[in-house]
């Protein structure tokens, strides 16, 4: 009897047991094939084991010629709470608000807060990330709930060293990194790389690596970092000495194009962008435009000398003033030179006679000569926000008669200094003029890509442009630039000063003083642009930009490892 | 006469034993646990299976998770080495070690014969990725070539 009821009990137990089974059972496959469950479930699942998100590269890296680190890659915190993971508030409240510009209230009502996550800060250093992991590694307080989340930082190891060139990189809006100016913003999307979109899977069982993304290409560029600082420290030195307002150096190979230095005062830090905004963060070497003045010259008489129309000894009455579309124009020193020849008046940088030369050319050859110069376009060098200057022609609404004559001496026509600089290189180079550029090669993954040099034209011919560059030489050493001479090597080159337009005419004191050279004459490896504006010491670029392109090229031969010319002349003997 | 006797006393016996209840029951039981022993040992196959791979996909979390450290960790060792190569902190070292700027006249020129002498300064990017040796090579090519030779011949055969 008692068996039985055993039996009977046990049997209850096994079908209530069945019945449990059979309802988790059904259960199980409504929720697996149920049809709106399914997505619930599977929906709610995903949101708990996987995070979808773009894996994003790192930044290339940008080095300089010699592999000099320029830009590369560091990293700050942003800063949040989790207010259900702090344990012990008076000890994260008292951290942070030691290790942050914060209040200990403010951190308090973070932890108050009945939110999952509260951005507290971002960014923070690295500095004050590696303390707060310092701390909480030591075990003696519990950090408990503070998140330290990674985010990437440009860092410039140089601080102000090649900024405008370089450019800098900020947040949009969708918190991506986007390279704004010189380098950093005409190759941002090398440099950014590809970010791939993926799943990060948190179940162990479905783990995966995750997603490469392409990572950012390492550029090298053209400039050497020791030059880059001579010309900084130059220039900087020469702002002061003369008092100017601004300016900008340029140093490059005439040969290759390739820019050894361009610093542009005043600058700033790329780093502190934020916190220092710039006052105008593009590079006044390439985006500033401004008006010649004598340094101009040189074309006109290589377009002169090309066509043609005159030789060296070319003779010429200069009267002191010519008028040229119904404007009186005079010398700089408004006296007369008398008879002179070519030579004399690239030595005295006579205006009157070079708007002679432009009208004796005419404006159609003169100003076919200027395009081919390059003028009036910009030179596509591989830097951001480039201007293309303005060199109006005829048929142009504000083109009068009198801009020919005084186009000549660079007056009426603006240029940026790498357009002067590119033009003027014809001249160093045999008449060919080399594309200016920045970029030396690439680096992406395992595999360099150096880049090639190309010419950008020839504006005129290789006898005209050797025959210039003798005439540019003697006329420094004998005119009106003798302070830009360097001893132990020849150098050929030419002074300007140049008036200050305003809308109405021209500024009545200042000036832009600036001197354009090259050398050594008889195998030219740079050509130098100096400029500065407003000089307060003296007006006259053969006054203060002239010694200043002496003192920097007597320390550039040594970092170019160019030797005085007879040392150099006995060496390729002896080769 | 025996052996009668065990024949016919054994018959019964045999039939008891076939038909009693009990053995029904055993039979079952024992289906039941040769099937359960055979989903215990599936299952422990598919636990250390699914362990092994929870295991690895920990392992591949972790160094994921170390390899982003050490990125980090490198980027800021390579920030603070360009910082202290950087050319103001050199030329402050220079200085402080009474070193000054050499100008062109300071400059001593020595000839040095087959010396190709270049008056253009071209430098071309130092190259910072390495490349496979031919050594490297070679070993890869041998281990490729061993692990085929494997696979043809299958396990326990020797080449």
């Amino acid at each position: 009897m008692l068996t039985d009821t055993v039996y009977v009990r046990l049997r209850l137990v096994l079908l209530g047991f069945a019945a449990v089974m059979a309802l988790v059972v059904v259960q199980l496959v409504r929720v697996d094939f149920g049809s709106h469950t399914v997505t619930y479930f599977r929906n709610l699942s995903d949101e708990i084991s996987q995070l979808e998100r773009d894996f994003a590269p790192s930044r290339g890296r940008i080095y300089d010629r010699t592999g000099e680190l320029l830009v590369t890659n560091d990293i700050q915190y942003e800063l949040g709470i989790s207010p259900p993971y702090v344990l012990v508030p008076d000890d994260v409240v008292n951290t942070l608000s030691d290790l942050l510009d914060m209040s200990a209230p403010d951190v308090q009502a973070a932890i108050d807060s009945d939110q999952r996550y509260v951005l507290l800060a971002r960014p923070v250093s690295a500095e004050v990330g590696a303390e707060i992991k310092r701390l909480a590694d030591l075990g003696d307080l519990n950090l408990g709930g503070i998140d330290l989340t990674p985010i990437p930082l440009r860092s410039y190891p140089g601080g102000t060293l090649a900024a405008q060139l370089l450019g800098f990189v900020a947040y949009n809006l969708e918190g991506q990194q986007v390279g704004y100016f010189g380098v950093e913003g005409f190759y941002n999307e090398l440099l950014a790389g590809r970010s791939v979109h993926g799943l990060k899977r948190m179940v162990p069982f479905e783990v995966e690596p995750d997603p490469a993304p392409d990572q950012g290409t390492d550029l090298f560029l053209t400039i050497d970092r020791d030059v880059q600082f001579l010309v900084e420290v130059t220039l900087a030195g020469a702002i002061e000495q003369y008092g100017a307002e601004s300016g900008t150096i340029i140093v490059m190979n005439p040969r290759s194009g390739e820019i050894l230095g361009m610093a542009s005062w005043p600058t700033y830090d790329p780093n502190h962008y934020v916190t220092s905004p710039p006052a105008d963060p593009a590079n006044p070497a390439v985006s500033g435009q401004f008006e010649p003045g004598s340094t101009f010259k040189v074309l006109t008489m290589a377009a002169a000398l090309d066509s043609g129309t005159v030789t060296p000894q070319t003779p010429f009455l200069d009267t002191g003033s010519i008028e040229v579309g119904g404007v009186i124009i005079n010398n700089w020193n408004r006296g007369g030179w008398g008879p002179v020849d070519m030579q004399g008046c690239m030595e005295h940088s006579l205006n009157v006679c070079l708007a002679a030369i432009a009208t004796w050319l005419g404006p159609t050859t003169f100003y076919n000569y200027m395009a081919a110069f390059g003028l009036g376009h910009i030179t596509n060098v591989d830097l951001a926000a480039e201007s293309p200057g303005r060199l109006k022609l005829p048929g142009d609404s504000d083109w009068f008669d009198s801009d020919l004559g005084t186009n000549s001496f660079g007056q009426g026509v603006a240029v940026t200094p790498l357009q002067l600089v590119t033009a003027v290189s014809a001249v160093a180079n045999g008449g060919t003029m080399m594309q200016p550029h920045i970029l030396a090669g690439v680096q992406d993954g395992g595999s360099q890509h150096a880049t090639q040099q190309q010419v950008l034209g020839r504006p005129i011919r290789p006898e005209t442009a050797a025959l210039l560059n003798q005439m540019m030489a003697t006329s420094l050493e004998a005119g009106e630039g003798s302070q830009a001479l360097v001893p132990g090597y020849r150098i050929a080159g030419k002074t300007g000063t140049a008036q200050i337009p305003t809308p109405g005419g021209y500024e009545p004191a200042d000036s832009i003083g600036s001197f354009i050279g090259w050398g050594p004459v008889d195998d030219p490896q740079f050509i130098v642009l100096v400029k500065l504006d407003r000089p307060s010491t003296s007006i006259w670029g053969s006054e203060t930009a002239a010694p200043v392109f002496s003192q920097l090229v007597q320390r550039l031969v040594v970092l170019l490892e160019i030797p005085p010319d007879d040392v150099r002349h006995a060496l390729q003997a002896g080769n | 006469m025996i052996d009668t006797m065990r024949t016919h006393y054994t018959a019964p016996l045999a039939r008891a034993f076939k038909e009693a209840p009990w053995r029904t029951q055993t039979q079952a039981v024992a289906l039941v646990s040769i099937s359960l022993l055979v989903v215990a040992i599936v299952g422990s196959f598919y636990l250390t299976v699914a362990s092994r791979a929870a295991t690895a996909g920990r392992d591949l979390q972790r160094l994921e998770a170390q390899k982003t450290v050490l990125a980090q960790a490198n980027d800021e060792l390579r920030a603070e080495l360009a910082d202290l190569r950087s050319v103001e902190r050199l030329v402050q070292r220079a200085l402080a070690l009474g070193f000054r700027p050499a100008n062109p006249d300071q400059i001593h020129y020595v000839r040095v014969d087959n010396y190709p002498y270049t008056a253009q300064t071209t430098l071309p990017p130092r190259a910072v990725v390495p490349e496979a040796t031919p050594a490297a090579l070679a070993q890869a090519a041998d281990w490729l070539a061993q692990a085929l030779q494997g696979l043809m011949l299958g396990p326990g055969q020797e080449p």
